[in-house]
């Protein structure tokens, strides 16, 4: 094996096979093509790709298989890696011979021949030897035997006589064993031809990291979170109080890890929420989809406390039609809230919470802002009213952008909260929640005899579009009841307000209005 | 829901097994009710879960609270059988540390 630059001798073509040998098990078992899943920002296939082009491949043909529009989607025309790409289908009972003669290559030419499905760990270092008529192949040895990697550099002669399809186990033995081979032996290649492989590919990618613990930019970790390397956190993660991270432990960027959850051994694929206390070992997690190692499955968790798949950046969700069109509906309900509400002063109660020695302003208790609502009877606003007026509608504008959503608990990434208005940023950031937030389901939660709770529980329990309507309705039509029922400043609250805000009737809260 | 029940001990104990494949929002009250009068009458209650594929929290809230019911009069709740889904489950919010979990029928009743 000799350092060098393979580009002054080998023909600068490359084939890249993205169903090949090692592409067959486990494939999109999380919900994407496995190669396409990004280990430590970069997937197999990226590799792949800039291996072949610091070999000096300046054109790569890449034979797809079934999973062929986010391959393409993926890699475009090759010009981000600085070469240009030509796509061809590869049927699976195709010999390698018979599409290597479609792509009309030179027969005494070398051509590098590279599986996405296993790659590599370090670059390719192999220069052309005359002296092996047929090829030099990459071989890597398991303890017992040298086995193929599926990567070679091979004379196109010897390329178009392969009568086998690239995912047929005696191509291998072909391609290692033929006459006339020169195999060098490489550290055992990077694969995704099972989650286990995957899983000890990030630990080994891990380990040949330069720093133990590597942190992108843009990330907000606790001070009370601890990280143990190796460990990787990709860009824009937030890790939450008291979690422990690592070690072997990869976080993909937009990734939220919240409070108190334990990591260790674990790939957390990009935008995912991994949940409050939860224990991962062995686990690779990408949205709601878990695939546990040792047991050796897949499975989805559809609870979102647990598990979530946090909205990439600029995807308006279908929701967004819906918050447009609510909008639109709305609005004379909207104007005739804000008329009825004329002339109330809105308020912001607060409650007395004692601070720490050296950060209180005077002697005894500040005043610090709090999500409880205001309970004097003949001074309350209608609460669902003013909740209307003040958040639901102004924020069905942040629904149709795709900010937020309508109906929580619904987990968004720090990317999404950060393209918020200051405003809704205050209201929202980092919470697990929609516009019929967390403090309405919570205080209808507290009352589980009123049909709006138990509405709001179903909404919250389950991702179904119809709980989200029903509960809409329900919501609207206490809206309607509080207007109706409660006139401008120093009336009574309503019946459905004081119903859904009982909890509270008897709290001991202060208010200043603003 | 539909609970099969089988004496064990000379009426002390009972095999309990769950006729569903969910344990969710859906199912988790008549669960509860169907479950209170076993554990009430029973020392040590074996939970056959082989029939379950998913359990979702509130389901893991109802298997808890029955837990709880059992340690409140120094009883034994041991599950068995678990499907790999539920076992991922379990492991994922470390309830696998709470629960005496079993492979097999076998194993938990000599565990007794």
């Amino acid at each position: 094996m000799t350092t060098s630059n393979a580009a002054t001798t080998a023909s600068g073509i490359g084939i890249l096979l993205t169903a090949g040998p090692a592409a067959k098990t486990d494939d999109a078992a999380l919900g994407i093509p496995a190669i396409l899943l990004p280990l430590q920002e970069r997937s197999l296939l990226q590799r792949a790709l800039e291996h072949l082009v610091r070999s000096g491949c300046r054109h790569i043909h890449v034979a797809l298989g079934d999973a062929a529009a986010p391959v393409k989607d993926f890699l475009h025309t090759g010009e981000r890696w600085g070469c240009r790409v030509s796509y061809h289908y590869l049927d699976p009972r195709e010999s390698l011979g018979r599409f290597v003669r479609r792509l009309g290559l030179a027969p005494q030419q070398r051509y590098w021949l590279a599986d996405a499905a296993q790659v590599p760990l370090e670059p390719l270092r192999v220069l052309a030897d005359p002296a092996a008529a047929a090829g030099q192949p990459l071989c890597w040895n398991d303890g017992r035997q040298q086995r193929w990697t599926g990567w070679g550099l091979y004379t196109g002669t010897f390329l178009m006589t392969c009568e086998m399809a690239p995912a047929d186990e005696s191509l291998a033995a072909l391609m290692t064993k033929a006459g006339e081979m020169s195999p060098h032996t490489i550290e055992r290649p990077l694969s995704v031809a099972t989650l286990a492989d995957l899983l000890d590919g990030s630990r080994r990618l891990l380990a040949a990291q330069a720093n133990p613990v590597m942190i992108s930019r843009n990330c907000q970790i606790h001070p009370e979170a601890r990280l143990f390397a190796p460990v990787f956190v990709g860009a824009h993660v937030k890790v939450g109080a008291g979690a422990v991270v690592g070690p072997n432990v990869a976080i993909g960027s937009g990734a939220f890890i919240d409070q108190g959850a334990h990591l260790r051994h674990t790939v957390v694929m990009p935008d995912t929420y991994v949940g409050k206390e939860l224990d991962m070992h062995g686990i690779i997690v990408r949205g709601r989809l878990l695939a546990n190692i040792a047991l050796n499955v897949v499975t989805e968790v559809p609870d979102p406390n647990l598990l979530a798949e946090l909205a990439p950046d600029g995807q308006v969700p279908a929701q967004g039609l819906l918050g447009g069109a609510l909008r639109l509906a709305l609005a004379p309900l909207y104007w005739a809230s804000r008329w009825q509400m004329r002339g109330m002063s809105r308020y912001e109660p607060s409650a007395a919470i004692p601070l720490p020695r050296g950060l209180q302003s005077e002697p005894g208790q500040v005043q610090v802002g709090m999500a409880l609502p205001e309970a004097r009877p003949g001074n309350l606003p209608p609460r669902l009213g003013e909740h209307f007026c003040r958040t639901f509608y102004p924020g069905l504008r942040e629904v149709m952008r795709g900010h937020l959503q309508l109906v929580g608990p619904t987990p968004r990434g720090l990317h999404a909260v950060r393209r918020l208005p200051p405003e809704w940023r205050d209201l929202y950031a980092e919470y697990r929640c929609g516009l019929l937030n967390e403090g309405l389901l919570q205080q209808a939660a507290a009352n589980q005899e009123d049909q709006f709770a138990s509405d709001a529980l179903a909404c919250a329990s389950q991702d179904d579009p119809r709980a989200t309507l029903k509960l809409l309705r329900r919501y609207l039509g206490l809206v309607l009841r509080d207007l109706c029922h409660a006139g401008p400043a120093g009336r009574t609250h309503s019946a459905a307000s004081a119903s859904v805000g009982a909890n509270v009737e008897n709290t001991s809260i202060t208010h200043r209005p603003i | 829901m539909q609970l099969d029940i089988e004496k064990i001990q000379d009426g002390q104990g009972a095999i309990v097994t769950i006729r569903s494949e969910n344990l969710d929002a859906g199912n988790v009250k008549a669960f509860k009710d169907r479950m209170i009068p076993v554990l009430e009458d029973h020392q040590s209650v074996l939970l056959d879960m082989s029939g379950l594929t998913f359990v979702d929290s509130s389901g893991l809230g109802a298997l808890l609270s029955c837990l709880r019911t059992v340690n409140n009069k120094k009883g034994q709740l041991k599950l068995f059988a678990m499907a790999k889904p539920v076992q991922a489950l379990f492991e994922l919010v470390r309830m696998h540390r709470i629960f005496s979990i079993y492979n097999t029928r076998d194993e938990a009743l000599a565990a007794l």
